[in-house]
C-alpha cells in the first residue's frame, strides 16, 4: 500500500491485481495524471516490477506468476511479457498447467493492417506505422507475427515520421 | 526412379553414411520421387508440413518472411541436401518458403510415413531421427554464428562470459516428486517406464539464479534438463547480448557439444533459481544413442529442443531483444 499515492488508492474500486498494478505503475510516474513519453512509462513499469519482486520476496511468495502489462497513452505505449519466478509451480496445485502457453505475447508490425484478397493482414512499410500486440496471432497467416520473449518488454511511440519501436531485455 | 536407383542415391549421402542396406531399402520403399519446375513453391512458411525432401538435383532457395511483407533468404540447398526436416519431427507448421530456383528432382518422405515407422519402433526411423539431430544442429550452430556477427565487428567477436560451473561444484538434492513431473507438458506422452528410464538416468541439482553453467565456445560437459525455473541461452559479445531461448520446465540445453563434439555455440545461465537434471556425457551417450523406451523419450525430447531453438534463431526478433 505504501508504494501507491493515497489519492490513486481512494479511485480503485474493483479487487483486481491489474487496478491495484496499475495504480502501483501510475505511481511511480512523476506527474501520475500527465501524458509520459514512452520511456518514462517503460521506466514507470520497470519500477512497479521491482517492488512487487520485493513484496513478494517480504511475503515469501515465489511462485510462478505471470504479469504481462499492457499499457497506453495513445501515442505512447509499453508491454511487457514477464513471469516472476517463471517455472516454479506449486507441488499441490496438481490441477495448474506448468507450460502456461496461454501467457504468451506476439506482435506485429507495418503500414497498416487491413484487409488484403480475402484475410486481414498487416501491409508492407518502409516506415512502420502501424503494431500490433495480441496474446496470440490473430490473422490465418501468422508468417510475420513475432513471438515477444519472456523477461521483455516492448515500447512505442507514434509520430509523425512513423513508428518507434524497442524491445528491451526486462531485468528486475 | 526406380528403388534401386533411390536406395543408391541414399547410400551416396553423408547424411546417411553408415546406414546399412536393409535399413536403405527400408527408407527408399517409404520415398516418393518428384520432379519441380523452376519457380515452384514447395511450401510456404506457416503451411501445415505434410514431410521433408531430398535434393537428387537442382536448387532450392529457402527465405523467411519479415514484418512488413518483407524476406530474406536463409540458404540454397543443393542436390543431397535435406530440407523440411523439422516439421518432420515436431509436427508443426513449415517455418520458412522452399521455391525451386533451378529445376528439380526430389524425393519426399512423408510424416504419415515416417509416423508409421517410429511407430513400428523401427530401427532405421530411430537411426534417421539421430542424424537429423546431428543436421539440426549444425544448422542450429550457423544460425547462431549468423546471429552472434551481428552483434559486432571480428575484432570483438569473441564470446565473453564468466567460465561455467563443472558439474562436480553443483549442489545436488533429491529428485522432485514423480506426479510434478508427469503434470510437465514434456512428458504428456511418455509411458511410466520410459519416463522412470530417463529420469533416473542422472542427478538433480539445486542452482541460484545468475549460475553459468555453460559457456559459449568451451564445451560442454552435460546436457542439462530443467525440471524449474528458466535457464537463458545467450550469446554476449563485449556489452551486447542476443537471447536465444529460455529453458523452462521440460525443457534442455548443453546438449550441442555431446551431440557432435564442438563448442557450445552459447552461453546458459540461470535466469531464476533453478533445479535441474544433469546428464554428464556417459548417460547423455548411452540415451542418445540406445534403443530403449527411455531413450526413445530422449531423443523425443532432444528433438523438440533443437527444433525450437532452431524457429527461435530463425526469427530476426533475438536480434532486437538487446540488453538495457
Amino acid at each position: 500500500m505504501r508504494h501507491v499515492r493515497p489519492e490513486l488508492q481512494r479511485r480503485i474500486e474493483g479487487t483486481t491485481d491489474s487496478e491495484w498494478i496499475y495504480a502501483l505503475v501510475l505511481s511511480q510516474l512523476e506527474d501520475p495524471y500527465g501524458l509520459p513519453e514512452a520511456r518514462e512509462l517503460a521506466d514507470a513499469t520497470a519500477a512497479a516490477l521491482r517492488i512487487l519482486r520485493e513484496v513478494r520476496g517480504q511475503h515469501g511468495i515465489d511462485i510462478s506468476s505471470p504479469v504481462n502489462l499492457f499499457l497506453t497513452t495513445g501515442d505512447a505505449l509499453v508491454a511487457t511479457r514477464f513471469s516472476f519466478d517463471y517455472g516454479w509451480y506449486p507441488d499441490e496445485d496438481t490441477l495448474l498447467e506448468t507450460d502456461l502457453p496461454f501467457v504468451s505475447l506476439w506482435c506485429t508490425l507495418g503500414g497498416e493492417y487491413a484487409r488484403a484478397d480475402d484475410a486481414f493482414a498487416m501491409t508492407a512499410s518502409e516506415t512502420p506505422r502501424s503494431l500490433l500486440i495480441a496474446s496470440e496471432p490473430l490473422t490465418l497467416d501468422i508468417s510475420t507475427w513475432l513471438e515477444v520473449p519472456e523477461y521483455t518488454m516492448i515500447t512505442a511511440t507514434s509520430t509523425s515520421a512513423g513508428l518507434d519501436f524497442e524491445t528491451l531485455d526486462l531485468d528486475v | 526412379m526406380s528403388e534401386t536407383a533411390t536406395t543408391s542415391f541414399l547410400a551416396s549421402l553423408p547424411l546417411l553414411d553408415g546406414f546399412e542396406e536393409a535399413e536403405l531399402v527400408e527408407l527408399a520403399r517409404v520415398m516418393r520421387p518428384r520432379d519441380a519446375p523452376e519457380g515452384r513453391i514447395l511450401w510456404r512458411e506457416g503451411d501445415e508440413a505434410k514431410g521433408m525432401m531430398l535434393i537428387v538435383e537442382g536448387l532450392v532457395s529457402v527465405s523467411l518472411r519479415l514484418p512488413g511483407d518483407r524476406a530474406v533468404e536463409l540458404n540454397t540447398l543443393g542436390a543431397g541436401e535435406m530440407l523440411g526436416e523439422i516439421p518432420l519431427l515436431d509436427g508443426g507448421r513449415h517455418s520458412a518458403t522452399a521455391r525451386v530456383v533451378e529445376p528439380a528432382r526430389l524425393l519426399s518422405l512423408s510424416r504419415a510415413d515416417f509416423a508409421a515407422l517410429v511407430s513400428r519402433g523401427h530401427p532405421t526411423a530411430f537411426a534417421l531421427k539421430r542424424r537429423i539431430a546431428h543436421l539440426t544442429c549444425s544448422r542450429l550452430r550457423l544460425q547462431l554464428a549468423a546471429l552472434s556477427r551481428s552483434l559486432g565487428d571480428e575484432e570483438a567477436n569473441e564470446p565473453s562470459t564468466e567460465p561455467p560451473l563443472v558439474v562436480e561444484d553443483l549442489e545436488f538434492c533429491g529428485p522432485p516428486d514423480s506426479r510434478y513431473m508427469r503434470r510437465l507438458g514434456t512428458f504428456h506422452a511418455f509411458d511410466s517406464l520410459a519416463l522412470w528410464g530417463f529420469l533416473t538416468a542422472g542427478r538433480y541439482a539445486r542452482c541460484p539464479a545468475g549460475s553459468t553453467l555453460v559457456a559459449e565456445g568451451q564445451p560442454s560437459n552435460a546436457c542439462y534438463l530443467t525440471i524449474n525455473g528458466a535457464v537463458e541461452k545467450v550469446i554476449i559479445r563485449g556489452g551486447r547480448r542476443i537471447r536465444v531461448g529460455l529453458a523452462g520446465p521440460g525443457q534442455a540445453f548443453g546438449y550441442e557439444s555431446l551431440i557432435d563434439g564442438g563448442p557450445s555455440p552459447v552461453t546458459a545461465t540461470t535466469r531464476e533459481r533453478a533445479l535441474l537434471l544433469v546428464l554428464p556425457q556417459e548417460p547423455f551417450e548411452r540415451l542418445f544413442n540406445g534403443d530403449t523406451s527411455g531413450s526413445h523419450v530422449f531423443l523425443d525430447v532432444i528433438h523438440r529442443d533443437l527444433v525450437a531453438a532452431l524457429r527461435q534463431a530463425h526469427r530476426p526478433h533475438a536480434r532486437l531483444a538487446a540488453s538495457v
